[in-house]
């Protein structure tokens, strides 16, 4: 009982918390708080999926194999970290949600941008990336079932999550610069940053095609192997 | 532990510099006004070349020039102000646009310095520790990712040359070298898995969350962090409410507001340095304390 109004009253200052920040952050900064409000915004609706994560009670063997997936995902930064933009960690973390569920996928995302920030540089751009990256290994998950039987649609989602990625992070670039959000600038950052999306694009296919069998297949055995 | 770690905030609570710097970044990014963008951008390099070091003026070298190109920038995309200095293709070059160019370029990067000296001061194991009392789980996952990566590596290293012991493993040209690092590869994450399994099958056997976690590494909450602590409050709440009275409006636009010199402002002014350089006068006053106390023995 004392844990459910716990989690009752962490979501319901959630609620206020995001339009208080949203409208606080307004009247605070006028036309220069497009940044802040929608950073502070992306930090705060990461803290659900925690909070989530934190009630329900898991397999310690799917933590432990969620942390494993996060650290490859990780490593991956860290291997391929001499070439810009061509990089496996949205094709792991698309292949966690796939394999571990909707939730884990967005965790995985969202703390191998956490973690990998330790070693890249945190700021600003974190919470951007880790909402970014969580919201596509939750749609991963969503729609686990077609996933798994055609590698097709989840290359499919690859070219998707690329673009989406591309477009989201373009949203922080124009209001990085200030004077607010406008269609126009917003463009232009889109038309600068093709071949950043286009190389998203290219390394999420090439490498969902070359994980999907080492990653998935094994996750799948090690399940059926261990009963969870 | 290198001598850099041994310093002012490693003995300190995170939470009193967590607090301390989020205190601070949320100030720099509330306040656009010149005297108060030069303080905190002053503190910020102060800061980090005490507590980065070296490395850091080399760093400086990736970031200034984009913020150079911003603050130069600004008066040729904004045409706001009412003093033209010259005209660009009939388009005026206002001085108010310029400043407004430079203090803004200057906010920002002074954000991001202070997020460098986040990352330098709250590494990854005083960041779990703060997340650990909220959101356990989420911190024992982040602690085992930050252990498996260095793991992985040296399976990865300890995998190639098992391999490289066998006759046709000599791999040339790409395509060759690139099946052989996808078997490898394959082979570690077989390892992986199965090594994962055996820690979760043991750290359920040992009882894993039938009672609340404990820490390996706990902070005392210390009279020193105690005073740093309240300190920052206060400075932080008259800071707050003397801002809240008005005593860092400013306008850029049309014309640049006179800077006031008041006694209000000047009182702002000086907490506001306080609070900026509190971390940095705790991290020299150590330093300078550790090697007068060395010099003695």
């Amino acid at each position: 009982m004392k844990a459910k109004i716990k989690t009752v009253l962490s979501y319901l200052f959630l609620l206020v918390l995001l339009p208080s920040i949203a409208v606080g952050g307004y009247f605070l900064f006028r036309e220069r708080g497009y940044v802040w409000i929608s950073v502070a915004i992306a930090a705060v609706a990461c803290i659900p999926f925690f909070i989530r994560f934190e009630k329900t009670t898991v397999d310690v063997r799917r933590i432990v194999l969620l942390a494993l997936m996060t650290a490859l995902s990780v490593l991956g930064r860290l291997v391929f970290s001499y070439i810009p933009h061509f990089k496996p960690v949205t094709a792991v973390i698309i292949l966690a949600g796939v394999y571990l569920g909707a939730e884990a996928g967005f965790l995985c995302g969202s703390l191998s941008v956490l973690c990998s920030n330790f070693i890249f540089g945190q700021g600003p751009w974190t919470p951007f990336q880790m909402v970014a990256l969580g919201v596509i290994g939750f749609f991963a998950g969503a729609f686990a079932v077609p996933f798994k039987r055609r590698t097709f649609l989840l290359a499919l989602y690859g070219v998707v999550s690329g673009i989406f990625y591309s477009l989201f992070m373009d949203i922080l670039t124009v209001l990085w610069l200030g004077g607010g959000f406008a269609a126009k600038k917003y463009l232009a950052a889109v038309v600068a940053s093709f071949p950043i999306m286009l190389t998203y694009v290219i390394s999420n296919v090439i490498f969902l095609f070359i994980l999907v069998k080492p990653l998935g297949k094994k996750i799948n055995r090690i399940k059926d192997k261990y009963g969870f | 532990m290198n001598h850099k770690e041994k310093l002012a905030y490693s003995g300190m609570h995170p939470f009193t510099v967590a607090f301390h710097i989020m205190a601070q970044m949320c100030l720099t990014m509330f306040i656009l006004h010149p005297v108060f963008v030069a303080i905190t951008l002053f503190a910020s390099i102060c800061t980090c070349i005490a507590t980065v070091g070296k490395k850091f003026l080399k760093e400086l070298k990736l970031y200034l020039p984009f913020y150079v190109i911003v603050a130069i920038g600004n008066p040729f995309f904004s045409h706001n102000g009412a003093t033209p200095m010259f005209f660009l293709n009939g388009k005026p070059i206002t001085y108010e646009a310029t400043i407004y160019g430079i203090v803004s370029s200057g906010m920002f990067l002074s954000i991001l310095l202070w997020c460098r000296v986040w990352s330098a001061v709250i590494t990854g194991d005083k960041l779990l520790y703060l997340l650990s009392k909220r959101f356990p789980k989420i911190a024992l996952v982040l602690t085992v990712t930050l252990r498996m990566i260095p793991r992985f590596r040296l399976k990865w290293e300890e995998l190639r040359e098992v391999r490289s012991t066998v006759d046709d493993a000599v791999d040339k040209g790409f395509v060759s070298k690139a099946k052989g690092a996808l078997r490898l590869f394959s082979a570690l994450i077989t390892q992986a898995l199965e090594s994962s399994m055996e820690t979760g099958t043991s750290m359920a056997a040992r009882g894993y969350g039938v009672r609340k976690r404990t820490n390996v590494i706990t902070y005392k909450f210390r009279a020193n962090d105690a005073l740093f602590f309240s300190m920052n409050v206060v400075l932080l709440a008259t800071i707050v409410v003397l801002v809240a009275l008005g005593a860092a409006n400013y306008v850029f636009y049309p014309r640049i507001m006179p800077i006031r010199g008041g006694v209000m402002e000047i009182a702002v002014y000086v907490l506001y340095a306080a609070q900026s350089i509190m971390l940095l006068v705790k991290e020299v006053k150590e330093e300078t304390l550790w090697n007068f106390y060395q010099s003695k023995i």
